[in-house]
């Protein structure tokens, strides 16, 4: 039952593991069981979404390609960009806080969350793009699509919004996550290398998840 | 094991955004069917770099790797199972087959009426438009309107005389409707008003009329290819 | 307020006696009690609508209720039954008891996470009491489209939000589970040493944790659709409704299993301990969980033969529905033979267990027979499948949620219940169910199609006997809730191991003290050694 966690964890801490644990090591292990596990029902909570727009692509190709090419690629890749650089910053918060650089962990994670902040503002300024050109088919608004298929069209961006919307809600509680993990370094929480680690799990999961959602929604279009 | 640098890291990182670039340019390119194809093995790629690199896996123990592998894994059984319906429908099964003409207008939200209200008036579910009784025209029975017809055909019949379930004979089975119009016309209205076998009294829809019920049974007969001799027809 | 004559040792239950010590409590074996105190609420508002149901259907004509309100019924009666009873049942209740308890540990992995799951569930609970307040809705449990995107004329978002809720509890109890299991056993303690009732609450949580977000999701498309009014099931844009059926059922097949692994799991305990005898088979048994649970996730489509889905679609998953029998024949198998030349008595949990193995084989096979595509065409949505789906979920599920509180109450109060009371419930249980249940299998050969609250004469007879059984039933249930409640104070003590049974838990003083072992025992041998004669050196 010994074998190494993914935290690496300091025999020389002075840190107690909680109450129902025998060990550091064991809480350790057990934290990111749970993270992976919790990690593995959110890929699951996604691929619905993601099997039923997979569903309509495959039955209407056409539509689905015209409707992808009103996407603004641009936002979207610099977006894109911008999460896996946010990843890249975490990652590097994990490797302060283990080497117990808290000035580091704290710049990382600040820099991590304003990352996160810019792609939830580029992602507003996409959709209100989109509200003004009449492509929001929500609450009962006028859906105008200048191309055949209108309908089918509407569906496309009806899980455009349905699934931006829902990765944009995992990365507004990453980003409130990361920022809890800021102000615990600030404070210099106990067990705080595994806090931070066990939250960077969950950011780079969501960040895979847009990994699949651009190809899915701003490359289905005929381009050039 | 010797802890990751900076450097490693940012190698990492170059190598996802030369990923996003390839990914970005290959949208570009005519690949028709294969494009969808490329940027989700890039994409997968990318994703594997993640979860290898910045989520540890590299370094997880068996267990949390099992974990990480069944969300994948359970994903792509589901999308497997799902597909081998929507890949083995018959032609005329096939989503987005039936899609040029809808056969039916949603209505819009808040308008089917609340039954528990008092005046309960389910008549009118703007789904199947019966023929209003001003526009029918004087002394049923008439001629079969076999335009309306195919509209109810295509809301109600369809769910059985479609395919033919539980023994309905199906639109278009020329054998199969031939014994039938032997009944007579009148016959086939009656059993499909009242009720025969499997069939529902007016196919469990009781909104509709006499007339849009002789309409929908017209349909289904010239669509396979019968005609039949109806007593409103001694004018034409 | 008198002195107390004599000090009990502290335990779990003396610790504080205030509202707020329970609602902020972090000790597994209290929120093993939260649970208890709601599911049970939701049992008997379940169960009302049922009483109802069945008091309209006893007489032909629809008189007692119209046929709106009767929808609202069958509707409250399965989304209450499902998500707020079977699924959290035997898990959150007995499961969040006895885990640590079983594996030796001082509390779960995550014991701050238990105490939200439940928080969830109350929250999810509020949501449907306020869906049904507001006045229901009548979809049905499934919430198929387009009844519940386009055409519903109840409070939809509240229920699927409810639901949603209730999933992320039962997410979140699974995932507790797992980890718990896996990093939480006392030393020694491998595997295949593990009890069978802690297998099968890791076969289930399996489930839950990869099951249930799909639901969320879907339903959490349902409820786009209805506020944001998007159209992702609308055929208008080209949406299948059957696309809904199909992610629908990815999650609600695999929680049948979920609402009957657990039973299986405190069927085997109870049995074992009864017939004084080792299991029998128990790598068998421990593999058959795993392999239910597994198999349990590609057979979905059997729910759709009718539904539009393709031929071939339908002969896979027909096929593979039938491979599921074959793990749920081992377990009955065992079962018998692990009775065979046991030193049986039929003390009030073993009744249960017992009619739990005749009413779950009836269940099963009819399962097999409604798998088949042909058969199903015939019965599918009609009386036949409600019967098997009852003989599963109440036959099965609910006599051995019965048999667990009844076998582990001594250890979760301290005190003993009047066992001849006991078994006079579990017998009214059993006949009321099978009179219950029983004709609807005729009545739905003969073509009685359900959700409806009329139908012709002909059928009155077998409705009149479905009802009578119900009103026995009803009193069947409503025993257990009051001896169980009379034996809080006045039951005799029970000791800290009254049925003289193997197991971890057995050896803590009933009711365990807060920390479950004053020292963590460690483990040198299988469980279920009743054939071994026990030292007192042995803790297990």
């Amino acid at each position: 039952m010994t074998y190494q966690s993914a935290i690496p964890t300091r025999p020389d801490t002075l840190e107690q593991p909680a109450s129902q644990f025998d060990s550091l090591a064991q809480q350790h292990q057990a934290d990111t069981l749970g993270m992976w596990v919790f990690l593995a029902s959110e890929i699951l909570f996604f691929g619905g979404m993601f099997m039923a727009y997979t569903v309509y692509r495959t039955a209407f190709p056409a539509a689905f390609e015209a409707a992808s090419g009103h996407l603004n690629l641009g936002l979207g890749g610099i977006n894109t960009a911008i999460l896996l650089t946010s990843s890249l910053t975490m990652t590097l918060a994990d490797d302060a806080v283990v080497a117990r650089n808290r000035r580091a962990t704290a710049i990382w994670l600040a820099l991590t969350a304003l990352l996160g902040t810019i792609f939830l503002a580029i992602k507003g300024i996409e959709w209100r793009e989109e509200f003004r050109e009449q492509l929001a088919p929500l609450f009962g608004r006028p859906f105008v699509f200048p191309e055949p298929h209108t309908d089918q069209a509407r569906l496309f961006f009806s899980f455009y919004f349905a699934l931006t919307g829902l990765h944009a809600l995992h990365l507004l509680i990453g980003v409130v996550l990361v920022l809890v993990m800021l102000i615990f370094t600030l404070r210099d929480a106990p067990h705080l290398d595994a806090k931070v680690i066990i939250a960077g799990l969950y950011w780079h999961l969501v960040d895979l998840i847009w990994v699949f959602v651009f190809p899915l929604l701003y490359l289905a279009a005929r381009h050039g | 094991m010797a802890e990751p640098t900076l450097r490693h890291h940012l190698g990492i990182w170059l190598t996802l955004l030369a990923l996003l670039g390839l990914s970005i340019a290959s949208a570009f390119l005519e690949l028709g069917e294969a494009k969808a194809f490329v940027t989700l093995s890039i994409a997968v790629i990318q994703a594997f770099l993640i979860v290898t690199f910045f989520m540890y896996m590299r370094k997880a123990a068996p267990v949390p790797r099992i974990a990480a592998a069944s969300g994948f894994i359970w994903l792509l059984i589901m999308m497997g199972l799902i597909l081998t319906d929507y890949r083995t429908r018959p032609e005329d099964m096939m989503l987005g087959r039936l899609l040029p003409e809808p056969a039916w207008e949603s209505p819009p939200q808040g308008a089917v009426p609340t039954p528990l209200a008092k005046n309960r008036d389910y008549g009118n579910p703007a789904a199947i438009q019966p023929t209003p009784d001003s526009e029918r025209g004087e002394g049923a029975p008439s001629k079969p309107d076999t335009s309306a017809g195919e509209r109810v055909y295509r809301s109600v019949c369809i769910a059985c005389h479609g395919q033919g379930l539980m023994g309905a004979p199906r639109a278009g089975d020329q054998a199969a409707w031939e014994a039938r119009s032997k009944a007579g016309m009148e016959t086939l209205v009656s059993h499909a008003v009242n009720g025969y076998q499997a069939m529902p009294p007016k196919g469990g829809h009781p909104e509709l009329s006499e007339q849009d019920i002789r309409g929908a049974i017209g349909h289904m007969l010239s669509a396979s290819g019968i005609s039949i001799p109806v007593r409103g027809d001694r004018q034409d | 307020m008198t002195t107390v004559p004599i000090t009990l040792p502290k335990n779990y239950l003396n610790q504080d006696y205030t509202l707020w010590s329970w609602l902020t409590t972090i000790d597994h074996k209290r929120i093993a009690w939260l649970y208890l105190v709601s599911i049970t609420f939701f049992f008997f508002l379940g169960g009302a609508a049922a009483t109802v149901m069945r008091l309209e259907l006893a007489t032909a004509p629809g008189d007692v209720v119209e046929s709106e309100t009767y929808n609202r019924l069958f509707s409250l009666h399965g989304i209450a039954m499902v998500w707020f009873f079977l699924v959290p049942s035997i898990p959150a209740t007995l499961g969040n008891f006895l885990l640590p308890l079983m594996i030796g540990a001082r509390d779960m992995a995550f014991p701050r996470l238990n105490l939200l799951s439940w928080y969830l569930y109350a929250i999810a609970g509020v949501f449907a009491l306020t869906m049904v307040i507001a006045g229901g809705v009548d979809t049905g449990w499934t919430f198929y489209t387009p009844y519940s995107s386009l055409f519903a004329n109840g409070q939809v978002v509240l229920a699927v939000v409810g639901i949603i809720v209730a999933g992320f509890s039962s997410i979140l109890t699974g995932l507790n589970f797992i980890v718990t299991v896996h990093k939480m056993r006392a030393p020694g303690l491998t595997w295949m040493r593990l009890p069978l009732f802690v297998w099968a609450q890791y076969a289930t949580a399996i489930i839950m944790v990869l099951a249930t977000p799909v639901l969320a999701i879907t339903l959490l498309m349902i409820a786009l659709e209805r506020i944001l009014g998007i159209g992702i099931f609308d055929p208008k844009m080209g949406g299948d409704p059957v696309l809904f059926q199909h992610l629908f059922w990815f999650y609600s097949h695999p929680a049948v299993y979920i609402m009957i692994l657990p039973g299986m799991g405190v069927v085997s305990e109870i049995i074992t301990c009864f017939a004084r005898k080792h299991i029998f088979g128990y790598d068998g048994m421990a593999f058959a969980l795993l392999a239910i649970a597994l198999i349990g996730f590609l057979v979905w489509g059997h729910h759709m033969f009718v539904a539009g889905q393709s031929v071939y679609a339908s002969v896979v998953f027909s096929l593979l529905s039938f491979i599921v029998a074959v793990p749920s024949g081992i377990k009955v198998f065992n079962w018998a033979a692990t009775l065979y030349k046991g030193s049986v008595s039929f003390e009030t949990p073993m009744l249960y267990a017992l009619g739990f193995v005749g009413l779950f084989t009836i269940g099963g096979l009819t399962g097999v027979t409604v798998a088949s595509t042909a058969v199903d065409v015939h019965v599918h949505d009609t009386y036949f499948v409600i019967a098997h789906f009852h003989y599963i979920m109440v036959g099965g599920m609910v006599m051995a949620y019965f048999g667990g509180l009844h076998f582990w109450w001594p250890k979760m109060t301290g005190r003993m219940y009047p066992d001849v009371w006991g078994r006079i419930a579990a017998i009214t249980i059993f006949i009321g169910f099978n009179l219950t249940f029983f004709p609807q299998f005729i009545l739905g050969y003969l073509g009685m199609p359900r959700r409806y609250h009329t139908y012709p004469d002909e059928f009155e007879l077998l409705n009149a006997l479905s009802s009578a059984g119900a009103s026995i039933l009803a009193a069947g249930y409503l025993l257990p809730l009051a001896y169980l409640l009379y034996s809080l104070r006045w039951g005799p003590m029970a000791g800290p191991n009254p049925w003289d049974a193997r197991g971890l838990e057995w050896t803590t003083p009933s009711p365990p003290p807060e920390h479950n072992f004053d020292r963590i025992p460690i483990v040198t041998q299988k469980p279920y050694a009743y054939d071994v004669p026990k030292r007192d050196s042995d803790p297990a």
